[in-house]
């Protein structure tokens, strides 16, 4: 068959299934949007409606859990079972009350989504600065110890400030090919220590606390980019100092998630909760503090024996930030801290994820394999290389499908906004459930398998690509994504060039949980066995 | 817009910050004194050459044309801005393909001629255009270039408001 013909009848074939879709899904949708299209309100945006005057719905007309007088149904979040779980709570919350719902949690009443199309809408209209609702525990923290907000919590004018800074450094699509060399060895590095301290292990092929090293990986990787600083993490045992601040890290991430609800409350009580959340946050920010005024020391020296002409060839992130007239010292270091916090857990699990996945496919691994091995990569990997790697960046999407890294993305409302038909007041909280819609049967055949092939360009799509989104949209999405796409495909490739992946011999399934980002724990059931070298 | 493309940084600036220390819970310093900068601040990356122009003309949904002057190698969202016209929505993030709002739709044989097709992460993007065809591209990919004089590009209406009846 020619490539025209063939191409034509792909097209064809997508708009039936599309068409045929619509009609099954449809049922809920669009009938419940028409309907409730008829009775938007005049003044408020609309989000998927036509306006008349009707009757005025509002939030409350929405369907959701009761819960308790007063809290809500915040309990249901602290019950045992339920803990880290918050994805398969709204997941549930979502097969019951249907894809939208709203939720009292404590004084206020949030929105879950769990609709494409809505999401959509939510993307298209979020306007000039689109808001992020930041861990309330963060602000808190941050005013008490009198800090600025940072690229994760600020908002309006403000956040797009630092925004606009860290975009031209981190966003532009080729900025990242002047590291891509330290990069690849970075990952490199990291997969050779795979097998230093897999010998540790005297029972079996896998390696012990295996998301350690991925840590150590990730924050090799990002301050590399944005500090020009490797902090020897993976060249030998990881200094106390790097040591104590990952673990800050881990606890901030996962305190952070436990403060969600009653954050002022428990600061008030001053909870043990809240008290290690502090304590990782000062951690987080003397160590960084350290870091960072060293850096700039070098840099004072690197400055005085250049000429005086001006310019610095080559500027780091941190650099480039320091240069600004916009941003205090203390904002700098600020964001700069929280660059590299939000860099390494992310990061490192999301990889976790992957090397669990393929542990668990080895088909998958096989292709994966013969892609890389297709290519001659004994200098490392270089941007021809990656624009290569369809089946890799397939096996990424796919395993950020199943296990979303931030599985629950949010939007905070800047106006009076019309959603579904009902009038949701400004300021309110909107949570996209990305976890429950990438588990969604109408949108995924077999959900809950791991198919890389369906993100391939010449397999015929039938989901919407608002399901899985796991960097987010548009101008608030995230910030470092770039870079930690670019260093997964790089980790990965690297991993898969070298091992075999296989399930342990006494394997268990991961139970994923929720610390702020998804994660499988620390220990992965996957055995690392050497290639033959080809 | 492209003036901020460069990539070098002013080195006076570091000045202010030698020998100062900086506390564990630094006090918030909102503005950092300017007057050490001075004269001394300049940055040397963007080119004074004067670029060359083309014609190329954006088409909106509902019928508007705006001819612009295109300098040969901006992208297109550049072209937009540098010649102000007013698109609502058009390149919220500003070139780094972070959304798909400086969506443009091409002819066939424009779309053709172009001479680098769209990498992996325009395609992502594109795939969350709205109304999205086979010829679409986003904006800020499209480098101008001398071929390019007479172009005629399209502007979908997606980005336009939902909001509005």
């Amino acid at each position: 068959m020619n490539p025209a013909t063939e191409t034509l009848l792909r097209r064809a074939a997508v708009q039936a299934v599309s068409l045929s879709r619509q009609n099954v899904r449809g049922l809920y949708t669009e009938r419940r949007l028409e309907r409730a299209a008829v009775n938007a309100s005049v003044d408020a945006p609309v989000i998927h409606a036509t306006e008349t005057t009707e009757t005025r719905k509002t939030i409350n007309d929405l369907p959701g859990p009761d819960g308790l007088p007063i809290i809500g149904t915040a309990l249901e979040y602290f019950r045992k079972p339920n803990r880290g779980q918050m994805h398969e709570v709204q997941r549930r919350f979502h097969a019951k009350y249907g894809r939208i719902f709203k939720e009292k949690l404590g004084p206020v009443t949030n929105l879950s989504i769990a609709d494409p199309k809505l999401v959509e809408e939510i993307f298209r209209h979020e306007g000039k600065y689109p808001n992020r609702p930041p861990y309330e525990a963060w602000t808190l923290y941050k005013d008490m110890r009198n800090r600025s907000r940072g690229i994760l919590s600020a908002y309006g004018e403000e956040w797009w400030k630092i925004r606009k800074l860290l975009n031209h450094r981190l966003m532009k699509p080729r900025t990242l090919q002047d590291y891509l060399t330290d990069l690849s060895s970075i990952s490199e590095k990291l997969a050779e220590k795979i097998r230093v301290v897999r010998s540790r292990n005297d029972q079996d092929k896998s390696v012990p606390n295996i998301l350690n090293l991925f840590c150590e990986w990730s924050i090799e990787s990002v301050g590399q980019v944005i500090i020009d600083e490797r902090f020897g993490c993976l060249e030998h045992n990881m200094s106390d100092e790097m040591n104590r601040f990952v673990r800050a890290i881990e606890t901030m991430m996962y305190t952070s998630h436990q403060l969600i609800a009653f954050t002022d409350v428990q600061k008030r009580l001053n909870t043990k909760i809240w008290r290690n959340f502090v304590q990782a946050w000062d951690v987080i920010i003397e160590t960084g503090n350290k870091i960072l005024d060293a850096k700039r020391k070098s840099i004072e020296e690197r400055l005085a024996n250049t000429d005086d002409t001006g310019v610095l060839e080559k500027t780091t992130l941190f650099e480039h930030l320091l240069s600004s007239d916009d941003l205090s010292l203390e904002e700098v270091y600020t964001n700069v801290s929280e660059l590299l916090v939000s860099g390494v857990d992310t990061t490192s699990n999301t990889v976790a994820v992957i090397v669990y996945l393929l542990s668990r496919h080895p088909e998958a691994l096989k292709k994966l394999q013969n892609e890389i091995d297709g290519l001659d990569t004994s200098n490392g990997f270089t941007q021809e290389h990656l624009n290569k790697m369809p089946y890799t960046k397939a096996v990424v999407k796919e395993s950020l499908r199943l296990f979303p890294t931030i599985p629950i993305n949010a939007r905070v409302l800047n106006e009076d906004t019309a959603v579904a038909g009902h009038i949701i007041p400004k300021n309110t909280i909107v949570m996209l459930n990305a976890y429950t819609m990438c588990r969604d049967p109408n949108e995924f055949q077999n959900p809950d398998d791991f198919i890389p092939e369906r993100w391939l360009r010449n397999e015929v799509r039938e989901f919407s690509p608002f399901t899985s989104l796991p960097f987010g949209f548009g101008k608030r999405s995230c910030v470092g994504r770039r870079l930690a796409e670019t260093m997964t495909y790089l980790c990965i490739a690297n991993i898969a060039k070298r091992y075999d992946l296989k399930a342990t011999p006494d394997a268990f399934d991961v139970k994923p949980f929720v610390r702020t980002v998804l994660t499988l724990g620390d220990n992965l059931p996957v055995e690392f066995y050497d290639r033959e070298t080809p | 817009m492209s003036g901020l493309a460069g990539m070098r940084c002013v080195v006076p600036k570091f000045a202010q910050f030698v020998m100062r220390p900086m506390a564990l819970t630094t006090t918030c310093i909102n503005r950092k004194p300017n007057i050490l900068l001075g004269a001394r601040r300049f940055t040397t990356s963007v080119s004074t050459r004067a670029k060359e122009t083309v014609s190329i003309q954006f088409v909106c949904d509902d019928g508007t044309k705006y001819t612009t002057n295109a300098k040969v190698g901006d992208n297109l969202l550049d072209v937009v801005i540098e010649n102000d016209i007013d698109l609502d929505g058009f390149g919220a993030c500003e070139g780094t393909l972070a959304c798909s709002t400086c969506h443009l739709i091409l002819e066939q044989s424009d779309y053709d001629k172009l001479p680098q097709e769209p990498t992996d992460e325009e395609l992502d993007m594109l795939d969350l255009a709205y109304g999205l065809t086979d010829t679409s591209r986003l904006g800020c990919q499209i480098i101008v270039s001398k071929d390019m004089d007479g172009l005629v590009v399209r502007v979908p209406d997606g980005v336009a408001d939902a909001r509005e009846p």
